[in-house]
């Protein structure tokens, strides 16, 4: 997987690319904590390159959406391709994540 | 720290007689299955998806039923559904049901009576020794629900177990219970494995349904 990263005003943009599962999703999960620690509290994940998510990268997903509400920041994705919208969809993360259709969408919710 | 087997366990035994409480049909086996395969995925040994499930990491976690389940898992040469595993160790509940009865009364949580009813029958009963670990999990679970937060990964799966076997009402008044009904079918929903299992207890107790129904007109 490839994790790439932007920035946009106080909203910190990633790029997660390939496959979400038990092997990468530490790498995620580990980029994301670090922005926290760091003093992060706004993330964009834009997901247009990221064709499958298992449970473990659900659970990263989870567990970054925690965190940062903990800190008092915000999570928002984008860009979800078919397939990843699927697994979602069925997990029913769309109560817990704000999902747009646009990175430009999700930084403005960030932002706020 | 407790296995979800542990926990799941402790939540459906009631502590005042020491038994296992009512539940729905096959919903402790299915939980337990469920336990022992979420356990691995937070440990990081197994990985699923929406059509299987595959070990990731065969290193041992040190804990011999896990470790146990673990080797099973290997025997397959190729991935099969999250499904079939909850099948085949719902199957072996019985043996799991005693490891894990054994291992609570080991860390001194329960401990074993035996008692005659009508001095003939034994009954075998586990009463709490320390209610502490179920207590804490209880309000956890309580506070979590009630409020608007966003749950770990560990509190999903607990949901998840509670949920599956029905135990979750207990913490909260009838009224209380009906307001957040829908907020716990929304986390329980968040762990695939949780739903297969939620799903087979289901389709299991439809069967059950279906067949009392049809010894009742005949």
């Amino acid at each position: 997987m490839n994790i790439s990263e932007s920035k946009q005003g106080n909203v910190t943009i990633l790029v997660a690319q390939g496959k979400l599962d038990a092997t990468s999703s530490p790498e995620l999960d580990k980029r994301i904590s670090s922005l926290v620690e760091n003093g992060t509290r706004q993330i964009a994940l834009d997901l247009a390159g990221l064709d499958y998510v298992s449970s473990a990268g659900l659970r990263v997903f989870l567990s970054a959406a925690k965190r940062l509400k903990q800190a008092q920041g915000k999570l928002a994705l984008a860009n979800l391709s078919a397939q990843v919208q699927q697994i979602f969809d069925i997990a029913g993360f769309e109560s817990i994540l704000p999902i747009f259709k646009t990175v430009n969408e999700a930084v403005d919710a960030c932002a706020i | 720290m407790l296995s979800f087997a542990e926990e799941i366990f402790l939540l459906a035994l009631d502590d005042k007689q020491g038994v296992i409480k009512p539940l729905p049909v096959s919903a402790l086996d299915y939980a337990l299955a469920g336990a022992l395969l979420m356990d691995l995925a937070l440990q990081d040994r197994i990985d699923t998806d929406l059509t299987s499930l595959s070990v990731t990491n065969t290193q041992p976690t040190g804990d011999p039923i896990l470790d146990d389940t673990l080797r099973d898992l290997q025997q397959k040469p190729e991935p099969q559904p999250t499904s079939f595993w909850l099948k085949y160790f719902a199957d072996q509940s019985k043996r799991i049901q005693e490891r894990v009865l054994a291992r609570l009364i080991q860390k001194g949580i329960l401990k074993q009576e035996n008692r005659r009813i009508l001095w003939v029958f034994e009954v075998r009963r586990y009463p709490l020794m320390d209610n502490r670990e179920v207590k804490e999990v209880k309000t956890r679970l309580r506070e979590l629900i009630l409020s608007d937060d966003i749950p770990d990964p560990r509190e999903v799966v607990l949901i998840n177990l509670g949920n599956a076997c029905r135990l979750l009402d207990d913490l909260f008044t009838p009224a209380e219970y009906e307001q957040v009904r829908s907020r716990i079918t929304a986390l329980a929903r968040l762990d695939l494995i949780g739903q297969e299992m939620a799903k087979s207890i289901r389709e299991i107790e439809r069967t059950m349904a279906i067949a009392m129904s049809m010894t009742m007109m005949a």
